[in-house]
């Protein structure tokens, strides 16, 4: 690349060298002991450190989790509600996307950055300003009250409803951006051929658009699911004390039932769930558009 | 037809996107003592209730330190690492690429409560400490992304006509590379900052909960107060977060760091 300032390999991995220690020392050696601790068959979090290698080991954690009823059921609905806040990005980002691949300059920067708000703004406040517009006499209650659609407040709050529209919410720019860098790897002249040819503006996006930005597609709905089945701290403020997600469960574990080891077999097993999304992410990501 | 109707489901979007944190920024606004919308009146005695709490400025504070020194490690080590990139081959730097973004790809529960075990396993277990190493690391995907569009953006051959007249690699990076990715840089430990201030999901675990950080302080309160002064701090940490995206896509452009 930069045939002159090219310097020796060494000198490369030296430069490489802290921000990989950090990775090594931040990353690999916590997520180890987080799976050694996970096969440990009776530690709890009183005993002493040293305890912690002390006790038995085994798969006994994984067994437990493969068998719990409640787990597995929690699981199969975080999945389920990842795959609707997925569909939910879905329906919401490809106008949005469209929208600003066809724009340039100025409005496009600006309608960007619109949509990129919810990663900018603290998930709090947005969790914070949905409980406001949800709430039992939040805005939505009251102007549908006020339409006179509604007779009492729906149950807005503290349902899966709200951790839909909370996840969709800040899930959204990923989507987005996604689709968008598909779509403008999307030859124009291509599209410019088929309209000449005389297809409809409507036919020329479902038979050239769609198939040629198919991949990009494929890897913003991976990313965004993969984000939607970890997320915890949304879930856990718009979904209330027992929202019904998956990571809330490990949490429990750790905090009300001092349950270490388990809580560490779920946690691996969150990991190994979103590590098969996001390989088939770079999967199709790589692969490019074409 | 078809036109209005894509105009409208657009509006529609904007209108969903800006939604809360709309709602926060008028809440924080209104005279009001309950939130209600559209609000009465008019005032600042939110601003001031919010800013008068203790409470929030000391969390404040632990939020800008961790950050803070979260970014004296890792703008440096992601800035090297960009650098390394730049100089492998593509094998390798398709795989240093995956490495440094993977603080990105584990999810953050299971990076929270990794690190709090691996805090315990090696005995420090300090809340700030393990701030401090949990906010390292989820920072450094964005330096190492925003310092390689700042590379990529550099004037082709300055560096090769520097070392051809006989500068050291040394005083190449010194003189001509450092400068030239200067702002990119900045913008990125920037944005590294407002990652770090705005974080929850990973400090979770990781807070003493008499020192919390500020949104973990927001959290706790909203839980057990419903007055605006909640929608202040927030309308001030919007505020803060705004101020540097818009200095980040001056200098560098969000797409940049965000893809």
């Amino acid at each position: 690349m930069c045939s002159a300032t090219r310097t020796p390999r060494i000198a490369t991995f030296m430069l490489a060298m802290p921000a990989l220690s950090l990775v090594a020392g931040l990353i690999v050696f916590p997520t180890v002991g987080l799976f050694v601790l996970s096969l440990a068959e009776n530690f709890s979090p009183g005993d002493p450190v040293d305890q912690f290698f002390a006790g038995r080991f085994g798969w006994a954690n994984y067994v437990r989790l493969v068998t719990d009823e409640f787990v597995i059921g929690r699981l199969l609905r975080t999945l389920v509600i990842g795959a609707i806040v997925t569909l939910g990005t879905f329906i919401v980002g490809v106008p949005l996307a469209m929208a600003l691949w066809r724009m340039s300059g100025r409005a496009k920067a600006l309608l960007l950055a619109v949509t990129l708000t919810p990663l900018l703004v603290s998930i709090v406040v947005s969790a914070y300003g949905w409980s406001v517009l949800l709430g039992q006499r939040g805005i939505v209650n009251e102007t549908l009250r006020s339409l006179g659609l509604i007779s009492r407040p729906l149950k807005l709050m503290h349902s899966d409803i709200a951790i839909i529209i909370g996840l969709v919410h800040i899930l959204l720019p990923f989507m987005v951006l996604n689709l968008l860098a598909a779509l403008e790897r999307v030859p124009r002249v291509v599209l410019e051929a088929a309209s000449t040819l005389g297809a409809s503006p409507l036919r020329v996006h479902a038979a050239i658009t769609l198939p040629l930005a198919a991949a990009g597609t494929r890897s913003g709905v991976l990313l965004v699911f993969s984000l939607a089945v970890a997320a915890f701290v949304t879930p856990a403020i718009l979904g209330g004390n027992g929202t019904p997600v998956f990571p809330m469960v490990i949490y429990d574990q750790f905090s009300g039932s001092f349950q270490w080891a388990y809580g560490a077999a779920l946690a691996i097993a969150l990991l190994a769930i979103s590590s098969v999304i996001v390989a088939l992410y770079l999967a199709t990501a790589r692969r490019g558009t074409y | 037809m078809l036109r209005w109707a894509t105009f409208a489901w657009l509006g529609l979007t904007l209108v969903f996107i800006a939604a809360p944190t709309l709602i926060a920024i008028v809440v924080a606004f209104s005279s009001a003592e309950l939130v209600k919308f559209p609000p009465d009146g008019y005032t600042f005695k939110w601003f001031a209730s919010a800013w008068g709490k203790e409470l929030f400025w000391r969390a404040a504070l632990v939020s800008l330190l961790v950050a803070l020194s979260a970014m004296a490690i890792t703008v440096p080590a992601g800035v090297a690492a960009a650098l390394a990139i730049r100089r492998s081959s593509v094998a390798t730097r398709r795989m240093l690429e995956l490495v440094f973004m993977s603080p990105l790809l584990v999810p953050a529960i299971v990076l929270s409560l990794a690190i709090l075990v691996g805090s315990v396993l090696i005995g420090a277990t300090d809340a700030p400490l393990r701030l401090w190493a949990a906010h390292s690391i989820i920072v450094l995907p964005y330096v190492v992304r925003t310092t390689l569009a700042s590379l990529a953006g550099m004037p082709p051959g300055v560096e090769e006509a520097a070392a051809t007249q006989g500068a050291s690699p040394w005083q190449v990076f010194r003189y001509i590379t450092l400068p030239l990715i200067t702002p990119g840089v900045l913008a990125g430990a920037a944005f590294a900052f407002i990652i770090s201030f705005d974080n929850v999901s990973v400090s979770l675990f990781l807070v003493n909960q008499k020192t919390p950080t500020l949104p973990l302080a927001i959290m706790n309160y909203v839980e057990y107060n419903f007055d605006p002064s909640v929608a202040a701090i927030s309308t001030t940490m919007v505020a803060l977060s705004l101020a540097v995206a818009w200095l980040v896509e001056r200098m560098v452009g969000l797409r940049r760091i965000l893809q």
